[in-house]
């Protein structure tokens, strides 16, 4: 069987704005979605749509490593604005990239006693793509 | 790079090695002390652990066994006390870089055998304990 180049995320380089955010990250999730309208008339007997506008949503989860992670988590805040640049297997020329504008929406900070704090960013697409999902890095 | 646990071992072996100014005679020894080594003494090491893959970061979490022995029940509890002071809710200065950002007792034990006829007394801890790098 013929090598599949499977990939982790172990190499996952992860930028927003000009601050690395991947250093202590755990997960990053991203959703991309078409909105549509359904176009049923008269005496239709299947539904069909048009296509909208695109439209997406992530979340990414990163240990906070307390004074070292204070630039990250002041870059993440509700609200912030910047291009997510994502780089699954890192920044290599031929390797996948991933990037678009964002918005911060939330951050959840659980303090779970004797547990590992996690920051949870969840963040919306706020424009176009630079890279869509299956784009190579030049 | 040696692997983390050497550097947290010599690290937790230093640290012990700071309760000889309490405990007259007392040595400190890695997994098992030398042949007719004289009471009291410790002995640390890994139970077990290991590397974390949950993020970039290096990370390091083990958990490690320090036993008291001494010929007499009393003084191992009480170096068994003073390891437990030493180490437990503590982030033990550790070498090579490593950070560790908890370190607490969750198990203790006891124990007594029987060497040649004479009774030896243990007394000690597990401590979990989580580094980065």
């Amino acid at each position: 069987m013929a090598a599949t180049n499977r990939y982790t995320g172990t190499n996952c380089t992860i930028v927003f704005g000009s601050t690395t955010i991947s250093n202590d990250y755990t997960e990053i999730s991203m959703d991309f979605s078409v909105k549509t309208e359904s176009r049923v008339a008269g005496n239709d007997t299947d539904e069909s749509f048009n296509v909208l506008y695109k439209k997406g949503k992530g979340s990414i989860k990163f240990f906070d490593t307390a004074t070292a992670g204070v630039v990250i988590t002041l870059a993440m805040l509700p609200g912030a604005t910047g291009n997510l640049y994502i780089y699954p297997k890192g920044i290599t020329s031929g390797q996948p990239t991933i990037a678009f504008p964002i918005i911060i929406e939330s951050m959840k900070i659980p303090l779970t006693f004797d547990k590992n704090v996690i920051l949870d960013c969840s963040f919306m697409k706020n424009g176009a793509f630079i890279a869509t999902p299956g784009t190579t890095q030049p | 790079m040696a692997s983390p646990n050497v550097f947290i071992q010599a690290s937790l072996i230093q640290s012990l090695s700071q309760l000889k100014e309490t405990v007259p005679g007392l040595t400190v020894w890695h997994i098992q002390a030398a042949p007719s080594t004289k009471f009291p003494y410790i002995s640390l090491n890994m139970q077990s652990g290991g590397t974390v893959n949950t993020s970039p970061r290096d990370s390091f979490e083990a958990s490690y066994k320090v036993m008291c022995f001494s010929d007499d029940a009393d003084q191992s509890d009480f170096i068994g006390g003073l390891v437990r002071d030493l180490f437990h809710k503590t982030t033990p200065l550790l070498q090579g870089g490593w950070n560790c950002y908890y370190c607490k007792e969750y198990k203790q034990m006891q124990f007594t055998s029987n060497v040649q006829g004479n009774p030896v007394y243990a007394c000690g801890s597990f401590f979990e304990i989580k580094t980065d790098h």
